[in-house]
């Protein structure tokens, strides 16, 4: 391997990241994680949403294995959140990938809040429902917008559940009571088909938004327009919101995102060296030649 | 609100004033007019990616990633006409690795009208045209593996990319092949201008093709659409300017004007402010 | 122009021209009532497509195995993962189809009970061949119907205990569970007939609508432990290794790749030789500090820098390849419908 500052072999750099990304996990250290207010958003609004019979928050999760490391605490964060404020919600997909996590996600999440809170509990079917994976894509939201009982159009759940058996969907009638719509997703496209069908001439949920790192300036262009209420940013927004979390309900156990959070700040530290350290000595072999 | 699913008028209006000036400037290139347009260097470097594999005795790669059947994708095939033909002619292999499974009978039909113009059909050969993969990831790992058995000298990734356009670069960047991307998607143009020689940003992939044939549609079609821009980029002054003087008006009690996006988002074509 | 090329040209424009008049007519008109059906003939096309990859697949890889070309070796583990992938997938969607047909037979039944409980509620008696149908007689029919297949149900259970391992039963709680929901809902659901056979003509709605309500429980146990049995089969096992523990991981593990390729692309990027590149460097540095804990140890005000950033410059310049590019595809679009081909590329 090659050691000349300037030009240091790749295989070097994949080591120190992975040294980076591997120590504060394997530490388990959770440092406090950036404020940001596109996540404070997305918090103020689940905030905001009263639970009221006949109206429920959809989540979409169009993500799958490639992005679950950011899509995944996003998710989880926001699901945690619902599930305490007793917020009931139900789950689908566009993205036949997704299908195992949308049983495996808010099951997960109230196991960990049963054991948080023995003397509570959160039911299938009242709490929460995963209507599996759907397909049709902007096909099957328009007919959901289009009908005046969603029930007719879902029929059944994931688990085979007649819709109307269950609860959580007594009292729901048309779009309008779905409370807000959030999306996590990393799919090009998905999003665009949410932002443009999710709507009818008189009513369009609040929508928010879980992306990955890569489409954040995109997404940005969304929530400056308002056509997005809130934003999570890859793992730094999921971290941000656990930290908000933390503050409105302490002595919660600390989730994956912080500590995923800790290593990717020390893997950006160790890039922002590397990237100075070529400059620089670049620069002074530039310095030598002359 | 309306519009989302069905054009307001403003909106069709709008397609006029786009669609207008294309016509208009196919017809004036078609009657022999010069239409100038900018050098492009990603677009000059086609020609030299290309003669370096002919002298390196190399194969060219050109992937149009995760482009399905889209105007996107017969922008990228203009110019895989154009390095087929290159390649035909210097008897360069050419593999053009897939993602869509209906793209390969397009880009395969592609391949053989230009090994047949440029007068070598017996060098077309349909394996050259891989299918990998539909799946992001998988197509990548192949793309990654086939560049590195095959050690390409040029590689070309013109077209839709999502996430694994940075490996796909990264590939031929550890090879040592000479890259030329095009990214429709401003997401992945950082990592292209990373590790690619030369990159396109966004339409210059559609102006790609026009420049480097000069032929009179598709010239035409390029100077339309840039007219075209202009009356977008008039209603963005507008706009701005309207909801200027309406954030001053709030404050100082002077009337606000209509808001320029209703005009285009009402059915019936009043002038409203409210939404 | 031959008549292969006329034919081409305008069945491409006959194409365009149902969606840019169903993007353009009002929905009152009911020009796009045929909407989803067009739109699945799309799909169905796409699907077929599949075959096209398929047949390139072999051709390509067959002909390097069976020619020993270089590179014959990849080809080699391509065909054998894609022949395992095809065989398993097909034998699990065989299996997933036999526990739908099954408990399609209970839900059938359920829909017929809730459909006479409507029709009589509305006064409607259907009639099939001239002879008419009230209440009384279809719930005979229905009875008639689940009495032999409240038999079968038991044997049915029996049969699907018995494929599973004594151990697998034991510490399978999903399985248990399923198990005993259904035989409590298939020992209600055999309640029920029997009330209403003793009921005999009378006819009772919110009898039926128990029996139905049961019959809707009794069909969702039996998916449940149909589902949790096939768990346990080869099978399934073949499918979870290679979907879950193959396709699935190295999936994640590609994207990982991503963060050490854009480490060490940056490294090799990002240089200072302009002033361009020197405030790229700049701009990135405060994104990448802004959103790490360590930012907040430097600089409180990094994050809102971060925002601005975000917001302001790189948004706007989204935005604008965005729609220089919407609009270059839009002309490409409606050059395409018209086709207005280049000379050379027709």
């Amino acid at each position: 391997m090659k050691f000349s500052l300037d030009a240091i072999d790749r295989r070097f750099v994949y080591l120190l990241i992975l040294i980076a990304l591997v120590v504060p996990l394997a530490l388990e250290v959770h440092l406090t994680p950036a404020p940001m207010k596109s996540a404070k958003k997305f918090f103020d609004i689940i905030e905001q949403v009263k639970p009221e019979k006949g109206k429920f928050v959809l989540l979409v999760f169009d993500f799958g294995p490639n992005s679950k490391a950011e899509n995944f605490p996003q998710s989880e964060v926001v699901v945690e959140h619902l599930l305490r404020r007793r917020i009931p919600f139900a789950i689908y997909s566009q993205y036949l990938q997704a299908e195992p996590l949308l049983e495996s996600i808010p099951a997960g999440v109230a196991a960990r809040l049963s054991k948080e809170k023995p003397a509570e509990s959160w039911e299938y079917g009242k709490d929460w429902v995963n209507l599996g994976f759907r397909v049709g894509g902007a096909l099957f939201i328009q007919g959901l917008v289009r009908s005046e009982r969603m029930a007719e159009v879902l029929k059944k759940d994931a688990r085979g559940n007649d819709i109307t058996s269950l609860p959580l969907f007594d009292g729901v009638t048309s779009i309008k009571s779905i409370s807000v719509l959030a999306q996590f997703s990393s799919l090009t496209g998905t999003l665009e088909t949410i932002l443009q069908f999710f709507q009818s001439s008189e009513y369009r949920p609040p929508l928010l938004h879980g992306c990955t790192s890569i489409t954040i300036p995109a997404a940005y262009v969304f929530l400056n327009s308002g056509q997005m209420s809130g934003l999570l940013e890859g793992v730094a927004g999921a971290a941000s919101y656990s930290a908000l979390l933390d503050g409105e309900y302490p002595g919660r156990e600390p989730d994956r995102s912080t500590l995923m959070m800790t290593g990717l700040g020390v893997a950006h530290l160790v890039v922002i060296a590397l990237v100075l350290l070529g400059n620089l000595a670049a620069w002074l072999s530039s310095g030598r030649k002359v | 609100m309306g519009g989302f699913e069905h054009a307001t008028p403003g909106i069709l209006v709008l397609i006029c004033l786009l669609i207008g000036p294309v016509l208009y400037y196919i017809r004036i290139a078609r009657q022999g007019r010069d239409l100038y347009v900018r050098r492009i260097a990603g677009v000059d470097a086609i020609d030299e990616a290309t003669g370096r594999s002919a002298e390196l005795g190399r194969p060219i790669s050109f992937s149009t990633g995760l482009t399905s059947i889209t105007p996107a994708l017969y922008a990228c095939l203009g110019v895989l006409f154009y390095v087929a033909r290159k390649a035909a002619r210097y008897n360069s292999k050419l593999l053009v690795p897939q993602n869509d499974p209906q793209v390969v009978a397009v880009v395969e039909d592609t391949l053989r009208d230009a090994y047949r113009t440029e007068g070598k059909p017996e060098l077309f050969d349909s394996r050259s045209v891989v299918f990998l993969s539909e799946d992001q990831f998988a197509f990548a790992a192949g793309y990654m593996g086939m560049v590195q058995r095959e050690q390409v000298a040029t590689a070309f990734l013109f077209g839709v990319f999502a996430a694994e356009s940075l490996m796909l670069a990264e590939a031929g960047q550890q090879i040592g092949a000479m890259q030329v991307a095009a990214s429709l998607t401003p997401e992945q143009v950082p990592y292209f201008i990373c590790t690619c020689d030369y990159t396109l940003i966004g339409e210059e992939l559609y102006g790609a093709a026009a420049y480097l044939t000069r032929e009179p549609i598709q010239l035409g079609s390029l100077y339309g659409q840039d007219r075209a821009k202009l009356v977008f980029v008039i209603l963005i002054v507008v706009g701005v300017g309207i909801a200027t003087y309406n954030s001053f008006a709030a404050v100082y009690g002077m009337a606000p004007l209509p808001n320029i996006t209703e005009w285009i988002r009402v059915t019936d074509w009043s002038f409203s402010a409210a939404g | 122009m031959s008549i292969r090329s006329l034919l081409i040209r305008g069945v491409t424009f006959l194409g365009g021209v149902y969606f840019f008049l169903k993007f353009v007519l009002p929905e009152s008109t009911g020009f796009a009532t045929y909407h989803e059906q067009i739109s699945d003939g799309f799909v169905l096309v796409g699907a077929m497509a599949l075959a096209l990859g398929l047949i390139n697949l072999l051709m390509v890889h067959g002909g390097k195995v069976l020619y020993r070309r270089k590179g014959w070796a990849p080809s080699v583990a391509l065909l054998v993962g894609l022949i395992a992938m095809m065989v398993v997938t097909s034998l699990d969607w065989r299996e997933t189809r036999k526990i739908s047909a099954s408990v399609q037979r209970i839900t059938t039944l359920k829909d017929f009970a809730d459909r006479i409980v409507l029709d009589a509620s509305k006064g409607i008696v259907p009639e099939i061949a001239g002879e008419k149908l009230p209440p009384t007689v279809r719930k005979r029919y229905l009875l008639d119907a689940l009495r032999p297949l409240a038999s079968d149900l038991h044997t049915e259970r029996q049969t699907l205990l018995l494929v599973v391992a004594e151990d697998s039963r034991a510490s399978n709680l999903t399985l248990q569970r399923f198990n005993n929901e259904f035989s409590s809902a298939l020992a209600d659901t055999e309640r029920l007939l029997a009330l209403e056979e003793k009921q005999g003509e009378d006819f009772e709605p919110s009898g039926l609508q128990q029996l139905s309500q049961a019959l809707s429980t009794l069909g969702v146990s039996f998916r449940g432990l149909s589902t949790a049995v096939y768990g346990e089969s080869l099978v399934k096992h073949l499918y979870s290794f290679l979907f879950e523990g193959l396709f699935i991981s190295l999936g994640a593990a590609m994207f990982s790749l991503l963060g050490f390729y854009i480490s060490a692309a940056a490294y090799r990027a990002f240089r200072v030789k302009s002033v361009e590149s020197v405030l790229m460097m700049t701009a990135a540095l405060f994104v990448m500090l802004g959103q790490i804990p360590f930012g907040l140890w430097i600089s409180e005000s990094l994050p809102e820098i971060r925002l601005w950033l975000l917001e302001v410059p790189s948004a706007g310049a989204a935005q604008a390849i965005d729609m220089g590019a919407s609009l270059a595809g839009l002309v490409m679009a409606f050059r395409m419908w018209l086709s207005i081909e280049s000379e050379s590329f027709k």
